[in-house]
């Protein structure tokens, strides 16, 4: 077994929405996803994606302006009565008050719109930058900093949703010690095949933070039971995964079959939590569980005062 | 004759304008549509970046 080290990660933004976390160099024109501030390159402070191309649309809207401006402007000069040049001067007037109140009440749907685009346009040069955020994670891993190598990886990978991206944050995670307090992640890690370094994340997972379990984890475990079975100790991992989806009921009536298949693996705690909501919900179609749940306990558990008349 | 054929153009311009603003108020692009479009940008034709 290798050895792990214990580290403390750094906080990682949170945003609503991933493209916010976008920075970019308006100089360099590249794009930034980590924690850095300033360029690396020109040491000028970075600017949010939005910003950005909010400066674009300001710019769009104002040749737009420009123009109609011009157009008023030289309608006025060509005006060759002074009836003309007095529709000329109240029309234009007209036009610019119309144009900025059409500005202000839809101009905002715009700058979203030109956000999208702005993704598109950018396409290679962000596709760039992420490639260069990868070559320093490379570089970190030949340097033996591993911690730094995840925490550039973790935040990648909010973008780039690939096996390769996870299966390197997997790689680096079973590097370290996880505790109940780190900012750990479970299902944004599930490979689409299955994936032996995974289950050994997950082994350690499900001992810390066990509420990290949820469905798509728990759908993992059961299309690939049969690979899972044949590593050492495993099902005592299938017995503690099915032990962490009784934190709720919709997961036990889901999971039924995993954890009557592996109740015998199910931590004496995690008996005694079946056990209490097989008894709160026995009206509810869980007679086969209720059945090896009873048969369990009788067997291992007869004398245990703390499961004395649950069942 | 001119003048007006100007205050025509702006005319056209602001019309143009208009309804380009309008177009995207009724599409109303959420912040989960343009990260939904970011994401399938840097993820297809390829599985790795």
């Amino acid at each position: 077994m290798k050895k792990r080290i214990g580290v403390q990660f750094r906080k990682t933004r949170k945003t609503k929405h991933a493209f916010e976390r976008i920075q970019a160099c308006k100089r360099c024109h590249t794009y930034h996803v980590l924690w850095d501030t300033h360029c690396e390159t020109c040491r000028r402070a970075y600017t949010p994606v939005r910003e950005v191309s909010a400066a674009v649309t300001r710019r769009y809207v104002q040749t737009r302006f420009l123009l109609l401006g011009l157009f008023v402007c030289l309608a006025i000069l060509c005006a060759t009565t002074l009836t003309e040049i007095a529709i000329a001067i109240g029309v234009g007037l007209l036009f610019v008050c119309l144009f900025f109140v059409i500005q202000k009440k839809y101009g905002s749907y715009e700058k979203d719109a030109q956000l999208q685009t702005f993704f598109s346009q950018e396409e290679e040069a962000l596709k760039k930058s992420f490639l260069y955020h990868l070559e320093q994670v490379g570089a970190d891993v030949k340097a033996g900093q591993i911690k730094e190598a995840y925490e550039k990886t973790r935040e990648i990978g909010y973008f780039v949703d690939s096996d390769t991206i996870k299966i390197r944050k997997i790689m680096f995670l079973n590097h370290f010690v996880l505790r109940k307090d780190m900012e750990l992640e479970l299902e944004t890690l599930i490979p689409s095949t299955y994936d032996k370094d995974f289950m050994e994340y997950l082994r350690e997972v499900v001992k810390v933070q066990p509420s990290l379990v949820k469905k798509a984890v728990l759908d993992y475990v059961r299309r690939y039971k049969a690979q899972i079975l044949l590593l050492e100790n495993g099902e005592q991992l299938i017995g503690q995964v099915a032990g962490a989806a009784l934190r709720m009921r919709a997961y036990v009536e889901e999971y039924q079959d995993l954890i009557i298949e592996f109740i015998d693996y199910l931590p004496r705690e995690r008996l005694l939590r079946l056990a209490k909501m097989i008894r709160d919900h026995r009206n509810e179609n869980w007679e086969q569980l209720y059945h090896f749940a009873k048969n369990r306990v009788d067997t291992h558990f007869a004398f245990d005062p703390d499961f004395k008349g649950v069942l | 004759m001119l003048t007006y054929f100007l205050l025509f153009a702006a005319f056209l311009l602001l019309a143009v304008r208009f309804f380009k603003l309008l177009r995207l108020k009724r599409r109303n692009l959420s912040a989960a549509e343009i990260d939904q479009h970011l994401h399938r940008l840097l993820n297809e034709k390829r599985n790795q970046p």
